[in-house]
């Protein structure tokens, strides 16, 4: 997968390309803590381009949620395909997380 | 080269007749000028001795006059006169008397009528200055006897006139000479008279005394009179036709010639003209062998470059041909070697070599094979064949899915085309035991697929895309079938479907699926139809039938996370062959996938396995492994307090919800999970 971080403004922008799955997270932990890192800031993770998505990557969201209301930041997630939102949906996180 | 000579012999041969017939035209042209001229003369003589004679009627005339009344000379010359009169061709009449014979009129008495022009004029000659006494005319007279005189031709100084003269003299009774009486004729004359018979304008007259001196001639150039040049000569040799009569009793010559080139003249229109159709046609008969002979050469330097070109396609099919696989045999055997499929390929170029290419190659259970069609025919589409097949083998052998080879092949085939020369193609790779075909086209024709038993044809439902070679970024659709036991796939290029029987009837995609669902050998019954017809297009066909029993796809892996992808790609492959909707194909492979990760994390297995079917149009994914005694459906799902939950909770969750059916047992001292989901949904 590819992970694209944008400051725009106020709102940094973080967009993922590809498939967030098991492999995904194994191999790009590095670049996925590199977000987690920001999570003081208002985050908006543009999810266009993300086909894929297992309990490995709602972990990811799930970690990022954490960080963010520790640290006094936001996320907010945009532009779910279908697929990923039905994943979203049944996994419940549709009521956790803000989703555009 | 023997073709070269037969037209200038041929012209030898026509140009030799023509010189005969011009040899004996002329000869034939000049004795008729001659016969003509001597005939003509013939009679010119014999009017101007019939004329001349007139000179002793005009005599006899005159003596009777003077019989008559001798002593009274002075009307002699009115019957001088009256005589002129009868003979218009008398150029002077006269009597002269001998000397004193009128001792009054002097020494010379002379009584004369002559011609001026039309009128005559008469006058009293002889004189010192005029003695003609001493004169030819006179004295030749008293010499001559009773039948007269003619003189030489002379000249007259009076009338500066060529003449010549008759005379005769007169005795009386005691035979002393009375007089002399003449008649003098002009040589003109003669030349006038002979004018008349002139037979051709042509004619060259003229008047020679016997000594060779011109005096008259009908060219003006000639009519100096008395010229002392060798004029006789004028007429001889070989450049005049010449009639020459002597004419007695004055011993001229009378010559009548006309040039031979007046001959020729009169031959000329007679020979030139068929000489010239002569030469034109022998010009044009040159000209058609020059042209067939050229055109012969030509031929055969053409036949020559064409004997190169044809042996050149010779081996350029001799080529194509081994490109092309022709051993399917060795192919249709599984590693154990056994036959698990029927395959049959083939390929009749149109011409020598053509556009069309199919290829396979197999490694283990799995086939590999493409079938194509170039655009356009003949060499420039066999180069762009080979290349296509080439390409085929080596993306083939890296790239895993016929997708990936297409799209590849796609990408290096449209980058470098400047000719557009585009590839219709068909990629498909079946996995044997199972049957799973995953195929990708690109704008080919849609294979047939016959059922066992040929009960019945159907086409494969798929994509058209875009030929190869146009967008080399051109994203293909995947898809899939599963090809059962004693199925056949009938792949073919379009050459088949548009092949023309003798009556011009296309063979048709209908056509083509009886014929396939028939008994006969499909290729055998194409070529039956096609009958004599010439063919238009390459004909290309290939079968694969599964011969043994479908299998359910298995996989078998170390019980590692990285060995997820393979089972997921498996997971994905199969959902394509059995086509199931992607939205739950992909979810699937999220429950698959958390499911996965569940064994790699607790099970402490060292093996996990796989197993796919399609059972009562549910997709069933089965995962077994050898690790500790697990049963996730016993964990209860909880959809609210998400943070509060296990991370192993939340994929089984997940498992739970997407799939209609999860079931868990133990097995063997093994786990096995069955995912399954209904297709229909």
């Amino acid at each position: 997968m590819k992970i694209n971080i944008v400051a725009n403004g106020q709102e940094t922008r973080v967009c993922l390309a590809g498939e967030l799955d098991t492999t995904a997270t194994t191999n790009q932990a590095e670049e996925l803590n590199q977000v987690i890192a920001l999570a003081d800031k208002a985050l908006e993770i543009d999810c266009s381009e993300l086909e894929y998505i297992s309990s490995a990557g709602l972990r990811f969201f799930m970690q990022l949620k954490r960080e963010s209301e520790a640290k006094g930041g936001s996320v907010r997630i945009s532009h779910l395909n279908e697929d990923v939102n039905d994943i979203f949906r049944m996994s419940g996180f549709q009521n956790i997380f803000q989703i555009d | 080269m023997r073709f070269r000579y037969v037209h200038i012999i041929a012209a030898l041969f026509l140009l030799g007749g023509m010189g005969f017939q011009f040899f004996f035209s002329y000869r034939r042209a000049s004795t008729r000028v001659q016969e003509r001229m001597d005939l003509e003369m013939q009679v010119a003589q014999e009017k101007l001795l019939f004329e001349l004679y007139d000179a002793y009627n005009a005599v006899y005339q005159l003596e009777d006059f003077m019989a008559d009344d001798m002593n009274n000379p002075t009307d002699l010359l009115d019957e001088t006169r009256e005589i002129m009169k009868l003979y218009p061709h008398f150029f002077t009449f006269y009597v002269a008397y001998p000397p004193y014979a009128f001792p009054a009129k002097g020494k010379w008495y002379g009584l004369r009528s002559y011609r001026v022009r039309d009128s005559i004029s008469s006058n009293v000659f002889g004189g010192e200055n005029h003695n003609y006494f001493e004169r030819e005319w006179w004295r030749g007279a008293l010499e001559s006897g009773r039948s007269g005189f003619w003189s030489q031709p002379y000249h007259d100084n009076v009338f500066d006139e060529p003449i010549f003269t008759y005379s005769n003299d007169y005795h009386d009774k005691k035979n002393n000479v009375t007089c002399v009486i003449g008649v003098d004729f002009s040589v003109n004359w003669v030349q006038q008279l002979l004018e008349q018979f002139k037979p051709f304008d042509e004619v060259n007259l003229a008047v020679y005394s016997s000594s060779g001196t011109l005096l008259t001639s009908s060219t003006s150039q000639d009519s100096t009179l008395f010229n002392v040049s060798n004029a006789q000569d004028r007429f001889a040799g070989k450049d005049w036709v010449v009639s020459r009569k002597t004419l007695n009793p004055i011993d001229i010559d009378l010559v009548m010639a006309v040039p031979k080139s007046y001959v020729w003249e009169s031959i000329r229109v007679g020979i030139l003209v068929p000489f010239a159709v002569f030469i034109l046609g022998i010009l044009v008969v040159a000209y058609l062998i020059h042209r067939i002979s050229r055109d012969e050469r030509e031929n055969i330097r053409l036949g020559a470059e064409q004997k190169v070109i044809a042996h050149e396609l010779v081996i350029a099919h001799g080529i194509q041909m081994g490109i092309l696989k022709n051993r399917p045999l060795k192919e249709s055997k599984n590693p154990a070697g056994e036959q698990d499929i029927d395959l049959h390929a083939i390929l009749l170029p149109m011409r020598e070599v053509g556009g069309d290419l199919y290829d396979f190659h197999r490694e283990g259970d799995t086939i590999w094979f493409i079938i194509g069609d170039v655009s356009g025919k003949g060499v420039p589409a066999a180069m762009f064949m080979s290349a296509v097949v080439n390409l085929f083998r080596a993306i083939g052998r890296r790239s895993h899915t016929p997708k990936q080879i297409m799209e590849e092949m796609n990408s290096v085939l449209s980058e470098n085309n400047p000719s557009l020369t585009f590839v219709t193609a068909f990629i498909g790779r079946l996995h044997i035991p199972s049957g799973q075909l995953l195929f990708c086209n690109a704008g080919h024709c849609p294979p047939l697929i016959v059922e066992s038993g040929a009960s019945s044809v159907k086409r494969v439902q798929l994509e058209p895309n875009i030929p190869l070679g146009y967008d080399g970024r051109y994203s293909f659709a995947e898809e899939g079938c599963i090809l059962g036991e004693g199925e056949k796939l009938v792949l073919y290029t379009d050459g088949v479907t548009e092949a023309r029987n003798s009556k011009g009837e296309m063979l048709g995609m209908s056509r083509l699926s009886a014929l396939a669902g028939g008994d006969k050998d499909l290729l055998a019954a194409i070529k039956q139809y096609i009958g004599d017809a010439e063919p238009t297009d390459d004909i290309t066909l290939m079968t694969i039938r599964k011969t043994d029993s479908v299998r359910p796809v298995s996989l078998r892996v170390v019980n590692q996370a990285d060995q997820w992808p393979v089972l997921r790609q498996a997971i994905h492959e199969y959902g394509i062959c059995v086509g199931i909707e992607k939205r739950t194909l992909k979810k699937l492979e999220v429950a698959s996938e958390e499911a996965v990760v569940n064994i790699v994390r607790y099970s402490q297995a060292t093996k996990i396995e796989m197993a796919l079917s399609l059972q009562n149009s549910a997709f069933s994914i089965q995962l077994s492994d050898d690790g500790v005694a697990f049963d996730p459906t016993a964990h209860e799902v909880k959809t609210d307090a998400v943070e509060e939950r296990q991370i192993g909770g939340m994929g089984i969750s997940l498992i739970r919800q997407i799939a209609d059916e999860v079931h868990y047992e133990r097995v063997n001292e093994k786990n096995v999970l069955t995912i399954a989901k209904s297709t229909s949904c």
